[in-house]
C-alpha cells in the first residue's frame, strides 16, 4: 500500500513537473517601443508566469536592442550613419559599410533580381521628382525628366564586394532608401532573438504593415490577422492565420499626391518612372520571413496580378492576397491561399 | 523653447530703458497731488539697488493694489532712481521694455503719489504709515530690518535668501508668531505658474512616477560684479552706512555680507526641491573653491553640493511603486527612500544655464524660468492581457499601411504650456497684496525662507568645513503653530 501510494506520489511529481515544464504563461504580455517612425508591438506568451515588468523587460531587452541598432545603420534620417555617408558619396567610389547595412543591401538587391526590378529601394529620384518630398509642385514631370531620373534609379547601379563588405552608387545623386524592407528585417531579427530567449508563442508588428508570429497562440491554429480595406480604416475585408510566419499589406491609400484631379499613389514602378497603375490597391503576402513579405507586398502592386501570379508559381511558398479595383468594385485574389470562411 | 510665463525680459534691458524713461521726470518738481490711496497697501522700499529698483519697475509696477509711499537707501543715486521708478509705478503706469513714458504717462506720473526718501530705515519706520516694507538689501542685514519692520507691526517682503545665520532665521519665525504678521521672501518660483503647474503634475498626475534623482545647476559666465562710479563722494548721510563704495555695491562678492552662490542663486532652486519634495534635507556634502575671478572677491566662484532627502508617506512628494522585478522584495519596496539633488554653480560657463531636472521612473520634467519641457523615459511601455485572453481567439492585429508615428516627444519632450502674461515678480507682488489685504498667508512664508536658509547655509557650511552636514530636523520645529511651507495655488 505504501509502494503504491509513493507511485502516485512520484507520477503527480511528474505531471506537475511536466506541466510546468512546457512552462508557457497563460498571460500574454504586450510590449510597446517606438522605432523606424512607427511602434513596434511584441505580444508574447512568457516562458512561465509571475513574471514582473522589468523581467519582461529583460527578456526583450535584447530584441529592442536589436531593432534600435538596425535603425542607427539603416535609416536614412539619420545624419551621420553609413548610409548618409553612402548616399552622399554617390557616383565617387566605394565605401566599407557596416554589416547591418550591408546585410539590407543584400537583401534588396535579391529581392529586385527576384521580381525583375519591381522592388527597389533606390526609387528616392523619382518620388523628388513628382514632389512626394515637395507637396508645392503642380506638374506632372515631363518624359524628359522622368528618363533623366531614371538614370539615378535601379540596383544594377549599386555594386557590391562581399569580401570588402564595401558597397558602391556608382551614379551621383543616386540614393538608397531601406523603408520597405527594413522593418521586416528588424522583425525577422527581433523574432530569432525572442525564439532564442525561449519564447514559444508570440506575434509581432511593426505599425501593423509588417508582421511576424512565433508559432501560435496556446492552444490555436494560429494568429488571426485581419486585412483593413484600404478605404476604411474600420472595416476588415479579410482575416488569415498565420502559424510562425510573416505577413505584410501594403495599401495604396496610405500616401498619395494629386496632380490636376488626379490621384497618384507613393509606389513606383522603377521601369516607368510613374506612379503604378495596375489598380492593385491592397497587396498582403504570407511567407517565411518579415524581410521577404515586405519586399514582395510592394513590389506586387508594381507587377500586377498576372506577374504576381508567375511569381507565386516560381515560389510556391508566397501566398498573396490582392485587392485591386474595376469600376469603383472591389476584386479580391487569392494566390496560394484560401479564401477565409465568412 | 520659450513659454509665455516671462515676459521675456532681459532684466539688464528693462533696467536701461526704465531709467531713460524716468529721465523725463527729474525736472518734474514735487507731485502737487496724491493719488487716492485707499484700499492700497502702503509699501515702504528698502534697498534699492539693481534688485530693488527691479521690484519698483516690474512687480510692484504692476501690482495696483500697491502704493509705495516710501523708499530707503544708504545710496543717494539709487534713492533718487527709485523716487522717479516708484511715481510711475504709484501712476499705475506699466512701463514695457523698450519703451519711454508718452507725454500723457509723463504727466500722470507726475501727478502720482511721491514718494519720500530716506538713508536709515528706521527713520522711515518711525515717520511712515506703512502696511508692508519691501526689503532688497544686502543678506547680512536681511535679518535686522526684518526683525525692526515685524516690530513695527509690518508685513514684511524679503529678498531671499531670508537671513545671513540660521538661527536668525528661527527668530523671524517666532517673531511672526508674536506680531501676528508674516513675511513673504522673494522665492518667486513658488508664484510661477509653470512652476506650480509642474508641481501638480508631479503630486497629482503622477507624470513622472516617482522622483529618483534632481539635477540643478546655475551656470553663468560673468564676473557677477555691479559697476561703481568711482567718483561718486558719499555725503554726510551716505557716509553714515557706507565705509566702502565697492564692498556696498558689490556686497554678494564678500563673506561679512553674503554667503556667496548659494545663498543668492542657489537658494532659488534649493526651494523648489525642497517644495517639490515637500521635505527638508537630511544631510549635504559640498566642495568650493575660488580660481578664476581672483579679484578681490572672497566667495567661492565655483560650488557643487549634494543634499539627500529623506522621503516618507508624510511627504507630498512621496509616491509608492509597485514590484517591477520579481527579484524585488515586495514588501520593502515601499519603505521610506532618499532622494539626492545634485547642484552646482559656476561662474565661468554658461553652456548649461539654469535649471532644474526633476527626474522620475516614468519621465523627467526641465524647469527654467524660461519654460518647462516633459520627457517620458524611453524605455519600452509592458502591459499585460488578460489571463486566458480573447486575443487567443480574436482577430490580434489588422494589419495595413504602416502607422506613422511620432517619437519626438521622447526625444525633444513636450512643452508644458501655461496661460501667463504677467511677469513672475509681478505675480508675487499681487499675491503679496492679496494676502495682506485679505489676511491671507503668502506660499512664499516665513517656514519657506527658513527652510531655504537651512539649506543654504548647511551647503556653506558642507563647502567651508569640507565635510558632511548633518541637519537637524529640531530647526524647523517651533512650540507654536507655523505656516504650512509647502502650500500650492
Amino acid at each position: 500500500m505504501k509502494k503504491s501510494l509513493y507511485k502516485i506520489v512520484i507520477y503527480l511529481f511528474f505531471i506537475i513537473l511536466s506541466i510546468g515544464g512546457h512552462g508557457e504563461a497563460t498571460q500574454s504580455v504586450t510590449v510597446r517601443f517606438f522605432a523606424m517612425g512607427t511602434e513596434f508591438v511584441f505580444i508574447i506568451y512568457p516562458p512561465f508566469d509571475g513574471m514582473l515588468e522589468e523581467d519582461v523587460r529583460n527578456l526583450c531587452e535584447p530584441a529592442i536592442t536589436a531593432v534600435n541598432n538596425l535603425e542607427k545603420h539603416i535609416s536614412h534620417y539619420l545624419p551621420d550613419n553609413d548610409l548618409a555617408r553612402l548616399n552622399q558619396s554617390a557616383g565617387s567610389g566605394v565605401l566599407k559599410v557596416n554589416s547591418d547595412l550591408f546585410e539590407v543591401i543584400r537583401w534588396s538587391k535579391r529581392y529586385w533580381e527576384r521580381t525583375d526590378g519591381a522592388f527597389d529601394p533606390s526609387v528616392g529620384p523619382l518620388l523628388d521628382l513628382w514632389g512626394f518630398y515637395r507637396k508645392n509642385k503642380q506638374d506632372i514631370p515631363s518624359d524628359n525628366e522622368i528618363s533623366e531620373a531614371l538614370k539615378k534609379v535601379g540596383m544594377d547601379k549599386v555594386i557590391i564586394n562581399v569580401d570588402e563588405q564595401s558597397v558602391g552608387l556608382t551614379v551621383p545623386e543616386m540614393r538608397l532608401d531601406f523603408g520597405g524592407i527594413g522593418k521586416g528585417l528588424a522583425l525577422d531579427r527581433a523574432k530569432a532573438i525572442l525564439k532564442e530567449q525561449g519564447i514559444k508563442s508570440g506575434i509581432l508588428h511593426a505599425g501593423t504593415s509588417s508582421i511576424v508570429a512565433i508559432g501560435t497562440p496556446p492552444n490555436q491554429a494560429g494568429w488571426k490577422i485581419g486585412i483593413r480595406s484600404p478605404y476604411n480604416k474600420d472595416e476588415t475585408i479579410e482575416e488569415f492565420l498565420i502559424n510562425d510566419e510573416s505577413l505584410s499589406t501594403s495599401s495604396v491609400s496610405e500616401q498619395f499626391l494629386e496632380r490636376k484631379g488626379k490621384k497618384y499613389g507613393h509606389i513606383f514602378n522603377p521601369k516607368t518612372g510613374r506612379p503604378v497603375d495596375t489598380n492593385i490597391v491592397s497587396s498582403t503576402v504570407i511567407c517565411k520571413t518579415a524581410t521577404e513579405s515586405d519586399a514582395l507586398s510592394t513590389s506586387f502592386f508594381v507587377l500586377g496580378i498576372d506577374k504576381t501570379k508567375e511569381y507565386c508559381k516560381k515560389f510556391p511558398d508566397v501566398k498573396v492576397f490582392l485587392v485591386s479595383e474595376h469600376n469603383n468594385k472591389l476584386d479580391k485574389q487569392y494566390i496560394n491561399l484560401k479564401q477565409s470562411e465568412e | 523653447m520659450k513659454s509665455n510665463t516671462s515676459r521675456n525680459v532681459s532684466r539688464r534691458n528693462f533696467i536701461k530703458t526704465a531709467s531713460t524713461a524716468t529721465g523725463l521726470i527729474i525736472m518734474a518738481g514735487k507731485a502737487p497731488f496724491s493719488y487716492a490711496l485707499n484700499d492700497k497697501v502702503k509699501v515702504g522700499c528698502v534697498g534699492c539697488g539693481g534688485q530693488g529698483s527691479f521690484h519698483i519697475k516690474d512687480g510692484l509696477m504692476g501690482t495696483s493694489d500697491i502704493v509705495i509711499t516710501a523708499v530707503c537707501d544708504a545710496y543717494g543715486p539709487h534713492q533718487r532712481l527709485a523716487v522717479q521708478l516708484a511715481q510711475i509705478s504709484n501712476a499705475g503706469i506699466a512701463l514695457e521694455p523698450g519703451q519711454g513714458l508718452t507725454e500723457e504717462q509723463r504727466q500722470k506720473a507726475i501727478a502720482a503719489f511721491k514718494p519720500k526718501s530716506y538713508y536709515d530705515y528706521r527713520e522711515m519706520l518711525e515717520k511712515e504709515e506703512l502696511d508692508a516694507v519691501v526689503i532688497a538689501t544686502p543678506l547680512h542685514t536681511h535679518y535686522q530690518i526684518t526683525m525692526d519692520s515685524l516690530s513695527a507691526g509690518k508685513y514684511v517682503f524679503c529678498e531671499k535668501t531670508m537671513c545671513y545665520e540660521i538661527e536668525q532665521a528661527r527668530d523671524v519665525v517666532k517673531k511672526c508668531h508674536e506680531t501676528g504678521k508674516w513675511v513673504q521672501v522673494g522665492h518667486q518660483r513658488r508664484y510661477n505658474p509653470l512652476y506650480n503647474k509642474a508641481l501638480m503634475m508631479i503630486w497629482e498626475e503622477g507624470t513622472i512616477g516617482r522622483i529618483v534623482h534632481i539635477d540643478a545647476q546655475w551656470h553663468r559666465n560673468n564676473d557677477w560684479r555691479r559697476p561703481i562710479n568711482k567718483d561718486h563722494k558719499l555725503n554726510s548721510q551716505e557716509a553714515r552706512f557706507i565705509k566702502d563704495l565697492e564692498r556696498y555695491m558689490n556686497w554678494r562678492l564678500y563673506k561679512e555680507s553674503s554667503r556667496g552662490l548659494l545663498t543668492e542663486l542657489a537658494t532659488h532652486q534649493l526651494d523648489i526641491v525642497s517644495w517639490f519634495l515637500d521635505a527638508v534635507p537630511k544631510r549635504v556634502y559640498g566642495c568650493g573653491s575660488l580660481d578664476y575671478w581672483r579679484d578681490g572677491r572672497e566667495i567661492h566662484d565655483s560650488i557643487n553640493v549634494i543634499y539627500e532627502f529623506d522621503i516618507t508617506p508624510e511627504n507630498r512628494g512621496y509616491r509608492a511603486i509597485n514590484a517591477r522585478s520579481s527579484y524585488q522584495d515586495k514588501m520593502a519596496i515601499n519603505q521610506p527612500y532618499t532622494v539626492q539633488l545634485m547642484y552646482s554653480s559656476i561662474t565661468a560657463n554658461a553652456k548649461k544655464g539654469c535649471n532644474e531636472l526633476i527626474q522620475g521612473d516614468e519621465g523627467t520634467i526641465e524647469l527654467s524660468e524660461e519654460g518647462g519641457t516633459f520627457y517620458p523615459e524611453a524605455t519600452a511601455k509592458i502591459s499585460w492581457g488578460e489571463s486566458g485572453s480573447a486575443e487567443q481567439t480574436a482577430t490580434v492585429i489588422t494589419s495595413g499601411g504602416t502607422l506613422k508615428l511620432s517619437n519626438k516627444a521622447l526625444q525633444e519632450g513636450k512643452p508644458i504650456v501655461v496661460d501667463n502674461t504677467r511677469s513672475v515678480d509681478q505675480l508675487q507682488f499681487m499675491r503679496f497684496a492679496k494676502d495682506i489685504k485679505e489676511g491671507g498667508v503668502p506660499k512664499a512664508n516665513q517656514m519657506v525662507g527658513l527652510r531655504a536658509t537651512v539649506m543654504a547655509l548647511s551647503g556653506y557650511q558642507a563647502i567651508e568645513e569640507r565635510r558632511m552636514v548633518e541637519i537637524d530636523p529640531a530647526l524647523y520645529t517651533f512650540d507654536f503653530p507655523t505656516p504650512d511651507p509647502s502650500m500650492v495655488s
